[in-house]
């Protein structure tokens, strides 16, 4: 099931604003992990 | 005799895989606040105080036989903060209640079909959560607050829990809790009565916003529990089927509520399904989900329950909790063999209430302790 919002700026395929391909290894998932608090927890104000 | 935190593991994941364990598992469903009670702890001091509802809940497991348990209560600062319509804490003690609320309109459907999450952050969060949306530096101010306390409150209550768990074995068989895609949009979105007259005005745009947001359940289920496993479980309330028309059912709410389903168990989660209510006429559905659901009934009989899907899924529930507060001592433990006598042979069961216990007045202590005993050392297979 896949999930967009353009709300949410994760780094998918392309690197978000700001960040270049080759930081990839280095600023992708923690920058992602950001994402997913910010939408879990907005989520969890709607349950 | 009590169990191991090990062999307690052992069993809850035999019966959730409908394999037969040594035992019968015991799973607890009183909740913090009557623990609290139980604690003889004042009920508002407590629920602004995690560290005292660890300590009850120390007190609770040290009296009343457990093998697992799990819950996240509804703690008020939490609410206080991010001033929510949708979940207020009363005047007397701060319990949260839940008043039906529709933080979307009818005429916004298309926006929230186009982006679910956007029109979340943009529409509905403003309408429900109005303090979360004031202007300037107002509102982002009150979302952290939000956030903090969210954080703070939460972290506290878990990494105490953890301990306790520790101390007495037990397991904690839940994390992280989702809706089914329809209850998502029909429970803060558009509210009981939003959601009933959009069935009979409107389906084609109730099925898309159902539709449109199972990947959010999806995600947020990966992101709560982020590492599959048998335990801890994934919990999902069922909360609008036994309101629905059959018909309804079967086009708006079963076919994403499924997939969801299926494709988290095919991910190696385990779910914990609490079917509200009566799901007699679901049972054929219920067929069609696989082995990895913990099916959590409230009114069905688990005798039935047992033999229309007891092969594949791990069944739990259906113990009335009035009868802790109404009857004896001896007809509670015959209400208990009476069920375990229906629903544990062959395995794949779990003895639990039909519901969650909330109050002191809902279930006497020494019925409840009575039952969690008799339960643990009549379930034996042989």
């Amino acid at each position: 099931m896949e999930f967009k919002s353009e709300m949410l700026k994760y780094w998918d395929d392309e690197p978000v604003a700001g960040y270049k391909v080759e930081e990839k290894d280095i600023v992708m998932d923690p920058l992602n992990n950001v994402e997913d608090a910010l939408f879990a927890f907005i989520m969890g104000l709607m349950y | 005799m009590k169990l191991t935190a090990e062999q307690r593991t052992e069993m809850i994941k035999k019966a959730i895989m409908c394999e037969k364990p040594e035992r019968v598992p015991v799973i607890s469903k009183a909740e913090p606040s009557y623990a609290i009670q139980y604690a003889g702890y004042d009920l508002k001091k407590a629920l602004w105080d995690p560290e005292m509802i660890v300590k009850a809940t120390d007190k609770m497991y040290t009296d009343i036989y457990c093998d697992a348990g799990g819950n996240m209560p509804r703690f008020p600062l939490i609410y206080k903060t991010n001033g929510s319509k949708a979940y207020v804490p009363r005047a007397e003690d701060d319990f949260v209640q839940h008043p039906d609320v529709s933080g979307l309109l009818a005429e916004e459907y298309d926006e929230y079909i186009a982006d679910p999450f956007k029109c979340i952050v943009d529409t509905v969060i403003p309408r429900i959560y109005p303090v979360l949306a004031e202007e300037g530096s107002n509102g982002s101010l009150n979302y952290l607050r939000a956030m903090i306390s969210d954080n703070q409150v939460k972290s506290k209550y878990l990494a105490g829990c953890a301990a306790v768990e520790k101390k007495h074995g037990v397991i904690n068989i839940r994390r992280g809790a989702i809706e089914a895609p329809f209850d998502f949009v029909a429970d803060l979105l558009r509210g009981f009565t939003g959601i009933s007259m959009d069935i009979r005005r409107d389906p084609g745009r109730v099925l898309a916003a159902v539709e449109a947001s199972a990947p959010l359940m999806y995600r947020l289920a990966k992101i709560l529990n982020p590492n599959p496993g048998t335990i801890p479980s994934i919990f999902m309330p069922l909360h609008m089927p036994s309101y629905m028309r059959t018909k309804d059912f079967e086009k708006l709410y079963w076919p994403s509520f499924k997939k969801l389903v299926c494709d988290l168990v095919g991910e190696g989660y385990t779910m914990q399904i609490f079917f509200e209510k009566d799901w007699t006429r679901y049972y054929d559905y219920l067929q069609e989900l696989p082995t990895g659901v913990i099916a959590y009934f409230e009114d069905d009989d688990l005798g039935v329950v047992k033999e229309k899907i007891g092969k594949k899924l791990c069944i739990m529930g259906n113990y009335p909790i009035t009868m802790l507060r109404q009857s004896t001592k001896q007809q509670c433990i015959d209400k208990a063999k009476e069920i375990v006598d229906k629903a544990a042979p062959g395995g794949g069961y779990l003895f639990c209430m039909d519901k969650s216990i909330l109050d002191l007045s809902d279930a006497k202590p020494e019925n409840l302790i009575a039952v969690s005993e008799f339960v643990h050392e009549y379930g034996v297979y042989k």
